[in-house]
């Protein structure tokens, strides 16, 4: 796991680490990496009108989610969940060492990340045709709404994920994005939170510099 | 139905993708739309030879169904029609997971779910199926609540599949074994697996499932692992023979109830049928044992010695007490962990207190306990309403603490736990007390042990305690405890009993303890109720395990004896200051304790403590430190207040309250590390936090605004959905016209984002929050 990422979520701006902080991430990371985790990933058409269509079934309304799949004739539905064993970690560590529940979040979300890339790279040489970055609900004016629908068209419960009734996705550590497939190079490069990113939280603590 | 073998229908979904249904469709409305289509599938099953024809209303349920385009009564009636009208041998009720997560993991509360699926049942039953499957469940405590939503409502017959995949479980923990105890206590006529693996891969669960379940076992498998084609579409590889070589294995296994799920269809029932329809039924012998389980978990009492562990009762501990009376979960659920960490098997949990609403207070407390461990629980309480809730939501099989030989007591105890599928421990007393002689004691054992057998208890699950007194008060009775163990033990009963009493009013406790407990283990007790913390009593029982030939070859003995080095604790040349700067969390406890010697506990807080944590709080806003390192301090600080908390007064520490704050996660969201790092900052400087949670509605804030007259309400969010929920709660609060302060916070958050949502204060970090509050209260 890239440790440089888990820095960024536990908001570090090259403080002095000790040896003893240092031990507890190298043991948060080697624990959260034998957590099982769940992929889906199916492939659909879409269907353009006033607003992308996938499968006859989900619609994803908003200018954003447009311009991702402007180029595309088929999308990748991407649904990646850590097993919920990791909840439970989380949460007892909550009650009794909070310093280890954060640094054990941060890793998990660098760690279901980095599968995400890795499946991305996959799809991306399995296939002869161009793909683009993967693109979540929440993201700019794509609505979190979607998820209910999104998880229904993969039949998310085959790898047990549900979506709470505000949007949420269970277990906590999984997420859902769109890839599009297209004829087309996608030169947009997303990493996601550094200057190219329209988000207008400024002070934002994750924010790349 | 169950004298023969019983042949189910394959897959509806597959059937219906081959028929050109897309996914993401609803397929319960082709029941209304395309019932010809429906019947034809169901017809070719019948064709194949299948017994039961399995309702097209896997995802029929009351989320999905709400009138539009069609009600869940339509869906289900005619979905019902198009099965009996193929004229099957019998049609069975589909019950699906309802797609939503249960509570403390998810949103949906145990209650809600139980009306979902009683709306379904009520449904088959009126329009007449002959059972109910419920199946490819994942979830044990939502698989109760669907079991006990059918039984209670309707005369059905249940069959329940439960789907496990490579990891040897469900998504949500469970194991073949313990799911399997769980539904043999609720009474289903059918049990097994179906779905998520092949049948090669489902052989070793299946295999647990003949050796523990007492009712038929049925197995659906899919046609093999799922795998995927280029076009990112779901098939199925196993073919039609060696789908039948598997199932013909696992009838030999014992299985007695065959179909199949994804990718099987009408060739691969045809088949099986035609390979096993004349086959006899295969005999086979269920492995009995008392058993005790969490949703995760299987403890077996009476092979090994299991450790109870007795500190989550309140008689006695004035920690305890408070911690109930002041719904601090927290501290409740630290004494859980150390429990088990301590070696603790199965843990005792007692809530009552006159001043609490126990029922509500246990639910809590189980809830608690079940969201983060998986050690089963003895649920304690004389509190006939209480042990019904807990046993009702408890995620397992528990074990009630307890039932006596009194009249009212076995009427009242006994069917909850014959209705839930509980193990129960009968106390030797009656209406004339506790019987000074071992004979008379076996006498109420064997009474209460035959009325709990003519509610249909099994024999393994009623275990008898036979009382422990006081070695003070009535030192002629205490070998009468032993000999009553031996008696129960001739019985075939297992033995549990609560220790700690023996030692009551005289000195050195531990030595008395320790000599009882060894004592009453030689006479065979199966399982001590005892203070796992006390280390001299550990030992022995550790040195008793080599004794009684549990602990092979000295295994765990010499591991834990051998390379003993006296710990000392080291204080080195470390401050107090300076162990909490560094986040030293261990230290600073140590550190603690020798201090208090030197000065009082008040001048350690203004001294070292409250200094320490204004040069990390510096420290953190110069960017010095970052985040962990900020709570490593604040940690630090904490288990040091803890040490002082015990020698401070109440009026001490009152003194010391700087005010009241109200900290929640809002409605809707779930994530709450963010609100429990400024919890635990706030509660350093001083401030008393009524800590409410997470997915928290106003009403129960402003419950909490009024009954304990607090103005100051901190409120966090992390996503931009739940912000909304944010500014509902603030707009509630603003209605009451109660005097408020609120502070908001959470990753999505920003000033302006506060201000518009009208909070007063937008803390960005912990640390601001502090500043905040000294300037609100200044």
């Amino acid at each position: 796991m890239n440790k440089k990422e888990i820095l960024r979520y536990l908001g570090y701006k090259n403080q002095e680490i000790d040896e003893n902080l240092n031990s507890l991430i190298e043991q948060c990371i080697a624990e959260v990496e034998k957590i099982p985790y769940r992929v889906i990933n199916k492939k659909f058409k879409l269907i353009k009108g006033e607003n992308v269509v996938v499968n006859d079934y989900l619609v994803l309304k908003g200018n954003d989610i447009k311009k991702h799949l402007k180029y595309a004739d088929q999308c990748i539905i991407l649904l990646i969940a850590l097993d919920y064993q990791l909840e439970k970690l989380i949460n007892l560590n909550q009650k009794i060492n909070l310093t280890k529940a954060l640094i054990l979040d941060a890793c998990a979300s660098t760690y279901i990340e980095e599968i995400a890339d890795e499946i991305t790279n996959k799809i991306k040489n399995e296939t002869d045709r161009y793909i683009t970055y993967r693109y979540s609900p929440g993201y700019g004016d794509l609505a979190l709404d979607v998820q209910k629908k999104l998880v229904d068209l993969v039949q998310g419960h085959k790898i047990g994920v549900t979506v709470s009734d505000s949007f949420l996705l269970s277990p906590r550590k999984a997420i859902s994005a769109i890839i599009g497939i297209q004829d087309v190079e996608d030169s947009r490069l997303f990493v996601g939170c550094d200057k190219s990113c329209d988000c207008k939280k400024i002070d934002c603590l994750y924010r790349r510099s | 139905m169950l004298d023969k073998l019983l042949f189910f229908d394959g897959a509806m979904g597959t059937m219906l993708q081959n028929k050109g249904l897309k996914l993401g469709q609803l397929p319960e409305v082709l029941n209304i739309e395309q019932k010809a289509l429906i019947k034809s599938i169901h017809q070719s099953y019948v064709d194949a030879g299948a017994d039961v024809i399995t309702t097209n209303t896997f995802g029929a349920n009351g989320l999905k169904f709400t009138g539009e385009p069609y009600s869940l009564e339509e869906i289900v009636k005619a979905a019902i029609s198009a099965a009996k009208e193929v004229k099957p041998n019998y049609v069975a009720l589909d019950i699906g997971p309802l797609g939503k997560l249960l509570e403390p993991a998810g949103d949906l509360s145990f209650d809600d779910a139980y009306q979902l699926f009683k709306e379904i049942a009520v449904l088959g039953e009126k329009y007449q199926v002959d059972c109910v499957l419920i199946e490819t469940m994942s979830d044990l405590l939502e698989t109760k609540a669907a079991v006990l939503a059918v039984k209670e409502n309707t005369k059905l017959p249940v069959f329940v599949t439960m789907t496990f995949d490579e990891t040897g479980r469900t998504f949500t923990g469970t194991d073949p074994k313990t799911a399997t105890i769980v539904l043999n206590g609720l009474a289903v006529d059918g049990f097994g697996v179906n779905c998520s693996l092949g049948p090669k891969e489902l052989m070793p669960i299946i295999k647990e499932i003949v050796k523990y379940s007492e009712a038929a076992v049925i197995v659906q498998p899919n046609a093999g692992l799922p795998k995927t084609d280029q076009n990112g579409n779901t098939y199925y590889d196993l073919t039609v023979e060696e789908y039948v070589e598997y199932m013909e294995i696992f009838y030999q296994a014992g299985v007695s109830v065959l179909g199949g799920c994804c990718g099987t269809t009408d060739k691969y029932i045809k088949a099986l049928t035609e390979k096993l329809k004349k086959a006899e039924k295969i005999k086979r012998t269920v492995e009995k044992g008392t058993y005790v389980t969490s949703y995760a978990k299987t403890v077996e009492i009476g092979k090994k010695i299991q450790l109870i562990g007795e500190r989550l009762n309140p008689a006695g501990k004035k920690r305890l007490k408070k911690a109930l009376k002041e719904n601090d979960l927290d501290y409740i659920l630290k004494e859980a962990i150390d429990q088990r960490d301590e070696g603790a098997t199965i843990l005792d949990v007692c809530v009552t207190l006159p001043e609490i609403d126990e029922v509500t207070m246990m639910e809590q407390v189980i809830k608690g306990i079940q969201s983060i461990l998986d050690i089963p629980l003895q649920i304690d309480s004389i509190d006939y309403q209480t042990l019904e809730r807990a046993c009702r939501i408890y995620n397992g099989k528990p074990l009630i603490n307890s039932v006596n030989g009194k009249k009212e007591s076995m009427e009242q105890i006994f069917p909850i736990a014959k209705k839930y599928g509980c193990a129960v421990l009968g106390l030797t007393l009656d209406q004339k007390g506790i019987p000074k002689k071992a004979e008379e004691r076996l006498a109420v054992a064997k009474k209460i042990i035959e009325t709990g057998l003519s509610y249909g208890l099994k024999r393994e699950d009623i275990l008898i305690d036979c009382l422990t007194l006081t070695a003070s008060a009535q030192q002629e009775e205490v070998f009468e405890t032993i000999k009553s163990l031996k008696l129960i033990k001739e019985l075939g009963h297992h033995t549990i009993l609560g220790v700690s009493n023996i030692s009551f009013g005289l000195p050195n406790r531990v030595l008395l303890n320790t000599t009882f407990i060894s004592a009453c283990l030689a006479a065979g007790l199966d399982a001590p109720i005892l203070n796992t913390k006390e280390k001299n009593i550990m030992d022995m029982i550790q040195a008793f395990k080599v004794l009684s030939n549990e602990d092979l070859g000295s295994k765990e003995y010499i591991e834990k004896f051998s390379n003993i080095v006296k710990e000392e604790i080291k204080v080195a040349d470390l401050d107090l200051k300076m162990a909490v700067i560094k986040g030293l969390k261990e230290e600073a406890k140590n550190i603690t304790v020798t201090l208090l010697k030197e000065k009082p506990g008040l001048k350690i807080v203004d001294e070292d403590l409250i200094p320490a944590l204004k040069i990390v709080g510096e420290r953190f806003e110069k960017k010095q430190i970052f985040l962990p390192q900020l709570i490593q301090s604040a940690e630090a600080v904490s288990n040091s207040f803890n040490i002082l908390k015990e020698k401070l007064t109440d009026a001490e520490l009152n003194f010391k309250e700087k005010g009241k704050i109200i900290l929640a996660t809002v409605k809707g969201d779930i994530h709450d590390i963010g609100k429990n790092i400024v919890k635990v900052l706030l509660e350093n400087f001083g401030y008393k936090v009524y800590d409410l949670g997470r997915d928290v509605s106003s009403e129960k804030i402003i419950e909490v605004m009024e009954k304990e007259k607090v103005s100051i309400v901190g409120l966090s969010a992390l996503m931009t959905t739940t912000v909304r929920s944010m500014e509902k709660i603030i707009k509630d609060i603003r209605k009451k016209n109660l005097e408020n302060t609120i502070i908001v916070g959470g990753a999505v958050l920003t000033q302006e984002y506060a201000d518009m949502i009208g909070a007063d204060y937008y803390a960005k970090d912990a640390q601001i929050s502090i500043k905040i509050l000294e300037e609100i209260l200044s």
